[in-house]
């Protein structure tokens, strides 16, 4: 179990980092969610061994960070948010390089190796230079570089910004395998959408503290969130939207042309009883979508601020 | 942990010998540089030595030392043409109305002092140079005999003597004192005459007159056993002396290294520290981008891995020195082949550079650890380094500094290797060299480590 315990971070008067405590247990996939500037590249560079927290302490397994540096360090692999590849070294070079400042070598170095490479999908390239990548490759083997001594635990600051929605989706689903084959992911992203997919726990920072931590569907609770149920109509709708609006079920119902849009906080009871209600209209069913609250929402609803500017930048994962 | 080190130097190594520019700066810009100037500045680059001193010499001793001496200056062809003079006066008119550039005195005394032991003063005259490249030509020359008197060949002190008083001689020998730039003759007569004799009190001695030391002059006379003759004698210029002795007549001994010393020629002199300070400005400029370097994420990488900041400040060591060793070798590759320049012997030649490369590996590695501004380091770069190339004699040459500058010389490591490596080419012996070469190791690690200290450790103001 890796703990973090009331990090502080100040830089000068600026409070990076307010008294963050959180828990990532063995195996999970725990995300680190946040605007930009909220402090998530301080917090992990605090965990990581590489800035000396004010207070605060960070452990793995009961081994403190401060006292076993290596011990952490041995058991972590950090993806840094921007690309640190030698981009003069084949995609080989790199990874061999990183093996030997683990201590990896050898058989077990080759083995490491050829895993990483087919994680990463770069089996082919494994002789080409790393500055010779597209951008997704460098990305990809940028991740590879963190897994070269098989890390316990993988810790990726933003490993997707600025990539392709390809890329993006072969890196989601390669953390997703290794999640699942075992290796706890500490993932942290400003696109919700991801540690949606991805992380069953998580935490949100925002100008440095943490203002939600727990389990995704508790966090997604924390906004008193309801679900949105889009309705597609044929024929007369008549004085549907006055029955619904009667109803306490039906919350910001709208209709606009065809389509009836309201919220509930329950999806299922509110679908059946808007399936029976429009049963007794004029006016036919044609399609259904619910939207499960989600951590925009739950964000919004903490901070009064959207999590991002722009919606749907980040393709859909959830 | 030495094995990490390789690896991170190798990486870097690496890294850098296939980015094309980095690698032109590398190995082709030193090769174009030393070409411009060889068809710049041909002439002075060309290899022929400096212009020869006209020196008078007059012998008022009758005995057997005086006669060698004057015997002994006359073989040294490279530097001087000796001109016999009956008296002082005569010698000094012909300083005067610029026959002759310089005029020694060999005393009355000569042979019965040196003879008991004595430390005999000569006597020196000097004019004034004219030009520049004379003025830089003789201190050059000036440098070779002080360089001697440091290594303690010969140790007989030039004085200025009461009867050679002229308002010229004043003047020359005073200005000597200061800037050396017009002890034209003072100089080439003393790198000639047994080189601490005159030059000692050219550069250095002007002010104090009458300083005492005994020297080879004493301890030949106890050493006597001996071929007869200045006849130079081949090997090693500190382990060998030849001892004159001639029946019962008082021995004298001159170090003949003298004769083995070759002349520097102020090319060499150039193409040295041109080398000496190309390195030491990359050797900052490299800092500059491991300045850079720190900021990026490379580096947290590095942090993040389970090494230690001492394993990873070698690394940086170790791959600066590394470039640093092949550039200093491929200057002076150039230097020798495409501007013809004469070095001292290669392994001479590799024993400064190797030490000199650790020198400014660790300078580099304790700016490029300790400072976090980029501007701060190409500021020293610019500045530092250009300050540094004239202190250390980059610029002109060092002997004709005061004491206290050339002490400072001393002590930066560009100017303690641009002096061994000349004194290499005037071929002292491999057994002078080491300690100058430990000293620019000692400074290389110490500053290194002082850099490890806080390279790759972890950090409280962030990366
Ligand atoms: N070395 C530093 N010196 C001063 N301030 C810093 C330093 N590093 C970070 N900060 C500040 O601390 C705050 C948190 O920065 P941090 O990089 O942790 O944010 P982040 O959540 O990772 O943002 P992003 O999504 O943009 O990467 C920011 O306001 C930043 O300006
Ligand atoms: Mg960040």
């Amino acid at each position: 179990m890796l703990e973090v315990e009331s990090l502080h971070k100040r830089f000068g008067q600026h409070v990076a980092v307010d008294n963050i405590s959180f828990q990532v247990k063995k195996g999970d996939a725990f995300g680190l969610l946040g605007p930009n500037g909220a402090g998530k590249s301080t917090t992990l560079s605090m965990m990581t061994g590489l800035l000396i927290p004010n207070s605060g302490e960070v452990r793995l397994d009961g081994h403190r960070l401060k006292d076993e540096p290596k011990y952490l360090k041995q058991r972590m692999g950090l993806v840094p948010q921007s690309i640190a590849l030698y981009e003069n070294l084949t995609a080989e070079e790199n990874l061999r390089f990183w093996g030997q400042i683990y201590g990896v070598t050898g058989a077990k170095l080759r083995d490491n190796l050829d895993w990483c490479l087919q994680v990463a999908g770069l089996t082919e390239h494994r002789k080409q230079l790393a500055k010779r990548f597209s951008g997704g490759m460098q990305r990809r083997l940028n991740i590879a570089v963190a897994m070269i001594h098989r890390p316990e635990i993988l810790i990726m600051d933003e490993p997707t910004v600025g990539i392709d929605p390809q890329s993006r989706n072969h890196i989601l689903e390669t953390v997703k395998t290794l999640n699942r084959e075992g290796m706890t992911v500490i993932y942290t992203s400003h696109y919700m959408e991801e540690v949606q997919y991805l992380c069953q726990r998580l935490a949100i920072m925002d100008n440095g503290e943490l203002i939600a931590y727990g389990n995704l569907e508790d966090v997604r609770q924390l906004a008193g969130a309801r679900s949105t149920i889009t309705m597609q109509l044929s024929g007369e709708i008549g004085d549907l939207t006055r029955q619904l609006e009667h109803d306490m079920t039906f919350q910001n119902v709208q209709v606009e042309g065809d389509t009836l849009v309201f919220q509930a906080q329950n999806a299922a009871v509110a679908v059946s009883r808007a399936v029976s209600i429009i049963a007794n209209q004029s006016c036919e069913l044609q399609k259904i979508d619910v939207a499960q609250p989600n951590l925009e929402s739950a964000f919004l609803h903490l901070t009064g601020r959207r999590l991002r500017d722009s919606v749907g930048e980040a393709g859909d994962q959830g | 942990m030495i094995r990490l080190s390789f690896s991170i130097a190798l990486i870097q190594w690496k890294q850098l010998i296939r980015d094309r520019r980095a690698f032109i700066m590398l190995i082709a810009f030193p090769v174009m540089l030393t070409s411009i100037l060889s068809f710049a500045l041909g002439g002075l680059f060309s290899g022929t030595t400096h212009q020869i001193s006209k020196v008078a010499v007059v012998n008022e001793d009758r005995g057997a030392a005086g006669a060698q001496l004057v015997d002994y200056l006359r073989q040294q062809t490279g530097f001087v043409r000796v001109v016999d003079v009956s008296n002082a006066a005569e010698a000094l008119n012909e300083v005067n109305q610029g026959q002759v550039d310089g005029a020694l005195v060999i005393p009355r005394s000569f042979t019965s002092e040196t003879g008991q032991g004595k430390t005999v003063a000569l006597p020196v005259e000097v004019t004034s140079a004219h030009s520049f490249t004379r003025d830089l030509v003789n201190q050059l020359v000036s440098s070779y005999g002080l360089e001697l008197a440091d290594v303690q060949y010969l140790k007989t002190i030039a004085t200025q003597s009461p009867a050679m008083k002229s308002p010229v001689t004043n003047s020359a020998l005073n200005n000597a004192g200061s800037t050396g730039a017009t002890s034209a003759g003072a100089t080439s007569a003393g790198a000639t005459s047994a080189g601490a004799t005159s030059t000692g009190a050219a550069s250095t001695g002007a002010a104090s007159t009458g300083a005492t030391s005994t020297g080879a002059t004493s301890t030949g006379a106890t050493s006597t056993n001996s071929t007869g003759g200045l006849a130079p004698t081949t090997g090693k210029a500190a382990s060998s002396s030849s001892v004159v002795s001639q029946g019962t007549s008082p021995a004298v001994t001159f170090i003949n290294s003298m004769s083995n010393l070759r002349p520097v020629t102020a090319g060499s002199y150039y193409a040295i520290g041109m080398m000496v300070m190309f390195l030491l400005s990359n050797a900052i400029s490299r800092a500059t981008s491991m300045v850079q370097e720190r900021r990026g994420d490379r580096y947290k990488r590095l942090l993040a891995a389970p090494v230690g900041h001492v394993t990873l400040a070698i690394g940086q060591w170790l791959a600066t020195f590394l470039i640093m060793l092949v550039q200093g070798a491929i200057l002076l590759l150039c230097s020798r082949f495409i501007l013809q320049i004469q070095l001292g012997p290669v392994g001479q030649t590799a024993l400064v550079l190797a030490g000199y490369a650790a020198s400014v590996a660790g300078i580099s590695t304790l700016l490029g650890s300790t400072i976090r501004s980029v501007q701060v380091v190409n500021g020293l770069a610019s500045i530092g380094a250009n300050i540094a190339a004239v202190l250390g004699g980059s610029i002109f040459p060092i002997y004709g500094f005061p004491q206290m500058m050339q002490w400072i010389a001393q002590v930066l490591p560009n100017g303690q290797a641009l002096t061994r490596l000349v004194d290499s080419v005037m071929g002292v012996s491999t057994a002078e060299l080491w300690i100058p070469v430990f000293y620019l190791v000692f400074v290389g690690i110490f500053l290194g480590t002082l850099g490890g200290i806080r390279y790759g450790a972890p950090s409280r103001k962030g990366v």
